[in-house]
């Protein structure tokens, strides 16, 4: 900080110029810091903004994605997939993908000092048709929920699900490089046997949609009756990222999309929680995603 | 030749006002009274605060490494106990508050309180410290008010209770907000008549429960008296709802109620045919922050369609849970039987968590609204520091500018503001009136404002040191005195903007208020302002004196009238071993401070300060008149060695006139034993101080105005003086022609 | 804070002291004490200002992160069938209000400097939905839901009824709190199950039914200082 720490001149003193340009001089200091403002003295106006950017919220921007159909009239369908690993469905338009992007060289930038905030919506209808979640396989869709006596009784598991994800590309505004954002896998690693998906703990950028409910029938700890299984219905999903240094390194943001599979059900293996795909249940187009238009958006703010 | 004499037994203190009383001074800087004999005495200087330590130890190093310590800016010393029997002393520096912690003799270690806090700019005013019984109130203005109660506390050292337990010393102040609902468990309803004839199976679902009272009073011992709800339905439906709603507040230890949770509420209706059962329900109750010793339990009436109050939510109480641990209350509190109302006037969350300002007044904390809500009072319940009804506040009148300082004293609270003085008088049971004492006098030094017994409330205002004196109550009269009408010139030269910074104390065993200014574009106080209450009311003698060369940021009083003061650059422009830090004590101590000698690596006290007296301008009745001033006697107490110099002016010229040097000896008599040359049992006795004349011969040609001046660094004892003169009737010519 | 002329000086006037001191002094103004009317326009940039001066941002993308992003209360694999998650089951159910970060509780959110606080917790959830409705119980049943809400201090900032199926979930709250330290808690309250629900299910019959989960949580929290 720069004080002026002089005594006054006083009675006596010696006329003289040094003296006068020494004070003087006291008045061109440079490194003036908070210790020489008063309380309240940085308001709006002080603060720098680089091209009608803001201080605190640098950069952000939303576009619909999907299909625009208010009345649902022809959503876009995606059949579950019947092998493991298959690709990925890219949310479109039922012609052509639709992402975020391209961005501008230097625009989306992610350092140190910044966070990069991520949010989604879609609208949905799972579909099926039958009991799918009878057919086995691995995993299975069901629950054996014993009887008291001998036998058991097949509850569905109601964990089926898509699971929608986020990618970037970073690399260029060519867009031709989609990866996973961090802390998101593409469930395509396998942890034993034919099984494809991903550890929980890489499934930060996912949003899932349940494909079915069931309601089943007890008493006394047993499940009796029929099972009741009931359509999802149109509804919306949300989800939500967020990126930081913490988990990377600095990065230039090109363009963001969502990409779905399912289905999907959970799964553990060695102490470890999965998300993996079911693809034995699937025959033909028996379980479905449907979708319309949605909506993806960012905003890039300060946080340091 | 018949020389004329003009005596002044006791020489007054500093007066800048032209034309001057003979017997003030134009300079008396560095200067105490002395108690036994009413003169000046030079014996000051400061100290550490542990003169022993080799170091600047507490105030370079911490337990987890070294910290340079920068400007001391707030201090204050607690009393905890009466008789000084536990005295805290809390400052801070660099953002950090901490607390000297001296149970155990010199410590190593400061206990930090807080990091992370607000660090004044020039134009703010350091932190307000608040004593309650319960601990001291913190507030600055930005950062949260904290309550800081630093005992029990353990002993000291590295790895020892001290530091691991400190941060259970200092908690938030006040309530946050309404804490999180009571979660009532769903009741399912006993399913079955009285006389019970077959098994019960449960018809409860997740979480919900059937807890049965006994409605009959044979039923049990204590049958009867518990439950909620109806007991009957004779009908064959379900039918006779209840419609229960709960909430809950936090007690803190200072016996504060906090604000109460959002009601929820839970139902449920008597199936067909029953009868004998009452039903408690099962509550989950949240858990306080730190700081919460009991849960209060609030719950309606049965303000079902069913009932007698349909849609009256009135909460009454139901029990203290007297821990901050159990989660799972259940009630069973027939309505009945429950307890007073809630307050009509909710408890709400601290209403100025940006206070800067507090005090307590009848017993209630008083808290200003903060910078942004600068014309508010709050005000708490008497005796309950932390609870503030929604409606307890006084909205200032919009003249008058914003609160600069709160105090209570004498029957009246004193509230300051930017451009006059308020008084809040009553009590919380009949109302709080605020009236309005004076619009021209402003006060922006709240750490100036000191309470001194025979003369009232004394504070800096912009233009001048006032005192709030008498009261406004019975046959008393309130006046608002100036104490520097005649100092103007030394109110003047104090920093406009940095009022603020401006910090004050009053020492009774000294019986001075020291007020410390930043002076001459300063950002910070360099100059003292000493008013000795000893020398108020005798006739025109000014009772002012200065103080030069003290470093202080903060100052505080100690139990026993000691002064303790922070110093007020510490590391900020350097971090030598020489750099002077921490705190330190005005004291007798003949020194200013330290300095490091590389040599012997270690720290040496610099010199004493110098104390200067420079008369009043004397114009020996009429300054047109020549007069020739031929002696100055000076009267003081025989200090031993300390030697005199006087100088002398004319005419406010203060070209230098200097005289031969005296001893302060007995001029006619053998001189008194003095230490490092007196020998041990060789004959020589004590003997006390004597006043004695020092006569100056002054060889000055004619003046119209004459002011003599000594200074010293000895310790020196004055009283007063004479001046013998002569004049010849010359008188001034007349002015130079253009 | 600016000032005016205290002294001009003019030819012929005396030179005193008070000349020079009584004008410097004044414009000590320029050096020190400056406000905001003194102040340039945009000066203050990334390198101007100290980190966290007026924003400061908490996060954990994967919280708890001890436990890869999922509650700490979880059920080990002996128990749990292979098509299901480690996760709460029914014997593991608190009955009430839980941090998802039993082990650690409350995460401190430290130099919050005072201002508006906007905290946000989000991931999926699994609930294990189908018996809602049965023989032994009476309206309204027993539907589940995964209750969640966020604690700031122990005072609720935001609570949700929650997701009651295998879904995304997200929750917010901003309040305004004073400076200090502050503690944040995210909670969630599973719906117990009912008299009938069975709990165990084959193979061996001593594996059990999960009951719910979260997993990918994640917490944003800005502040932003007045």
């Amino acid at each position: 900080m720069s004080r002026i720490n002089r005594p006054p001149v006083l009675d006596g003193d010696a006329i003289s110029a040094s003296d006068l340009n020494d004070r003087y001089a006291d008045y061109t200091q440079t490194d003036i810091n908070e210790f020489n403002t008063r309380d309240a003295a940085v308001d709006l106006p002080q603060f720098e903004r680089d091209n009608n950017r803001g201080f605190l919220a640098k950069v952000g921007t939303s576009v619909l994605i999907g299909k625009q159909d208010f009345y649902h009239a022809a959503p876009v369908t995606l059949n579950g997939m019947g092998t493991a690993p298959s690709a990925a469905y890219v949310i479109g338009d039922g012609v052509s993908d639709t992402v975020l992007g391209p961005l501008g060289a230097g625009l989306a930038v992610v350092d140190d000092t910044n966070i990069l905030r991520v949010y989604w919506s879609l609208n949905v209808r799972p579909q099926f048709t039958g009991t799918p979640w009878t057919t086995s396989s691995t995993p299975s869709a069901e629950y054996q929920v014993p009887h008291t006596s001998a036998g058991s009784t097949g509850v569905a598991t109601n964990a089926t699900c898509w699971a929608l994800y986020l990618q970037w590309d970073v690399t260029s505004a060519a867009l031709t490089n989609w990866t996973e954002v961090p802390y998101q896998g593409d469930f395509t690693a396998n942890p034993t046997g034919t099984i494809r998906g991903s550890l929980l703990e890489n499934t930060a950028a996912t949003s899932v949609v349940p494909a079915w409910t069931t309601r089943h029938d007890a008493v006394d700890r047993e499940a009796t009756g029929a099972e009741v299984a009931n359509p999802i219905g149109w509804r919306g999903v949300s989800g939500h990222y967020f990126y930081t240094t913490a988990m990377g390194a600095s990065v230039t943001v090109y363009g963001l999309r969502l990409v779905v599979k399912g289905p999907m059900h959970p799964f553990n293996f060695n102490g470890r929680n999965y998300l993996v795909q079911q693809p034995d249940i699937v025959d033909g187009g028996n379980i479905t995603l449907q979708h319309t238009v949605g909506r993806l958006g960012f905003i890039i703010n300060k946080v340091k | 030749m018949k020389q004329d004499v003009y005596e002044v037994p006791r020489a007054g203190g500093v007066e800048t006002r032209l034309p001057q009383q003979p017997e003030n001074a134009s300079r008396a800087e560095n200067l105490r009274h002395d108690k036994k004999t009413g003169g000046w005495s030079t014996r000051l200087g400061y100290e550490k605060y542990y003169p022993n330590v080799t170091t600047w130890s507490p105030f370079n190093s911490t337990i987890t490494g070294a910290i340079d310590m920068g400007p001391v800016y707030s201090l204050h010393v607690a009393q905890m106990l009466g008789g000084g029997a536990r005295q805290h002393t809390l400052f801070e520096a660099d953002g950090a508050l901490y607390l000297l912690y001296e149970a155990a003799g010199v410590p190593t270690i400061l206990q930090t309180l807080a990091t992370g806090r607000h660090v004044p700019t020039p134009t703010e005013a350091a932190s307000w410290f608040t004593d309650t019984p319960y601990g001291v109130v913190v507030t600055n203005g930005v950062d949260r008010p904290v309550l800081v109660n630093p005992w029990p506390l353990g002993q000291q050292g590295a790895g020892q209770y001290a530091s691991s337990t400190i941060s259970s010393c200092i908690r938030d102040f006040g309530f946050t907000s309404s804490p999180p609902p009571v979660d009532p468990h769903r009741n399912v309803a006993f399913q079955a008549a009285s006389p019970i004839t077959a098994d019960y199976t449960s018809a409860a679902a997740g979480a919900s429960t059937t807890i049965t009272c006994f409605s009959d009073t044979r039923a049990i011992a204590d049958g009867g008296r518990w439950g909620l709800g109806f007991a009957t339905n004779s009908g064959a439906d379900f039918a006779k709802e209840a419609l229960f709603g709960w909430s809950c507040s936090f007690i803190t230890d200072t016996g504060s109620e906090g604000p109460l949770s959002a009601l929820s509420t839970t139902t449920w209706e008597l199936p067909g045919n029953a009868a004998g059962f009452r039903h408690a329900i099962a509550l989950d109750i949240p858990t306080g922050p730190p700081g919460t010793v009991a849960r209060r339990i609030y719950r309606t009436t049965n303000f079902s369609d069913d009932y007698t109050a349909p849609g009256d939510t009135t909460l009454y109480f139901i029990d203290d849970v007297r821990n901050n641990v159990e989660e799972v209350f259940i009630d069973c509190v027939r309505t009945a039987a429950l307890g007073a109302a809630a307050p009509t006037v909710p408890t709400g969350p601290l209403p100025a968590p940006a206070a800067r300002f507090s005090t307590l007044f009848k017993g209630c904390l008083f808290l200003d609204g903060g910078i942004s809500d600068q014309r508010t009072l709050y005000y708490s319940a008497p005796g309950l520091i932390e609870q503030f009804d929604a409606a307890a506040f006084i909205e200032l009148s919009s003249q008058g500018g914003g609160i600069t300082a709160l105090y209570g004293n004498y029957t009246n609270l004193v509230i300051f503001r930017e451009e006059s003085i308020d008084v809040v008088s009553g009590d919380y049971a009949a109302g709080f009136q605020v009236t309005t004492l004076t619009n021209s006098i402003t006060c922006r030094a709240p750490h100036s404002i000191k309470a001194i017994p025979g003369l009232g409330v004394v504070f800096l205002a912009l233009d001048g040191v006032y005192a709030i004196t008498g009261g406004l109550e019975g046959g008393a009269i309130n006046d608002l005195v100036k104490l520097t009408l005649t100092q103007d010139e030394l109110v003047e030269r104090i920093t406009l903007d940095c009022h603020p910074k401006s910090v004050a104390c009053y020492s009774a065993e000294a019986r001075e208020y020291h007020l410390y200014v930043p002076y001459d574009g300063n950002d910070r106080p360099n100059k003292g302002l000493v008013l000795h209450i000893d020398r108020i009311g005798q006739g025109d003698l000014s009772p002012w004196s200065t103080r030069d060369g003290f470093p202080i940021g903060a100052v505080a009083t100690r139990y026993d009238g000691s002064i303790i003061f922070g110093h007020n650059t510490g590391c900020q422009d350097g971090a030598g071993d020489g750099v002077n830090r921490g705190l330190f004590v005005i004291s007798g101590k003949r020194a200013m401070g330290y300095s490091y000698d590389a040599g012997s690596q270690s720290l040496v006290v610099n010199g004493p300060p110098t104390s200067v007296y420079r008369s009043a301008w004397f114009d020996f009745g009429d300054a047109q008149v020549k007069k020739q001033v031929s002696y100055v006697t000076l009267w003081v107490m025989t200090t031993g060695e300390p030697t005199i110099t006087l100088r002398h002016y004319k005419d406010f010229s203060l070209r230098v006139t200097a005289e031969r040097t005296y001893k302060a000896q007995p001029p006619d008599q053998a001189d008194l034993p003095v230490f490092d040359t007196v020998t041990l049992n060789a004959g020589a006795i004590y003997e006390d101080h004597r006043l004695v004349p020092l006569r100056f011969s002054v060889a000055q040609q004619s003046c119209s105005w004459f002011s003599f001046e000594f200074t010293t660094t000895d310790d020196l004892i004055f009283i007063g003086y004479e001046l013998e003169y002569t004049t010849k009737g010359t008188r001034v010519v007349m002015g130079k022609r253009a | 804070m600016k000032k005016w002329t205290q002294r001009e000086l003019r030819a012929g006037g005396v030179v005193d002291p008070s000349a020079v001191n009584d004008e410097l002094r004044a414009q000590q103004s320029s050096m020190t004490t400056l406000d905001r009317e003194q102040l340039s326009a945009d000066w203050v940039n990334e390198t101007h200002l100290a980190d966290y001066a007026i924003i400061r941002g908490y996060f954990d993308a994967r919280y708890p992160s001890t436990n890869y992003g999922e509650q700490t209360i979880q059920s080990d694999a002996a128990v749990t069938p292979s098509n299901g998650f480690l996760s709460i089951i029914p014997r593991l159910d608190p009955g009430s209000w839980f941090d998802i970060n039993e082990t650690s509780g409350a995460i401190t959110l430290s130099g919050f400097k005072g201002g508006n606080l906007f905290a946000e917790w989000s991931g999926n959830a699994l609930v294990f939905p189908p018996f809602a409705a049965t023989q032994k119980i009476e309206f309204p049943q027993n539907p589940k839901y995964l209750g969640l809400r966020i604690l700031v201090n122990n005072s609720l900032l935001v609570e949700r009824r929650g997701p009651a199926y295998h879904e995304h979930f997200r929750i917010f709250g901003a309040g305004n709190f004073p400076a200090g330290d502050l503690e944040l808690r995210l909670q969630a309250k599973v719906t117990s199950v009912g008299p009938d629900d069975p709990l165990v299910i084959l193979p061996g019959g001593t594996q059990q039914v999960p009951q719910a989960h979260l997993y990918s949580n994640k917490y944003c929290v800005l502040g932003r200082f007045r």
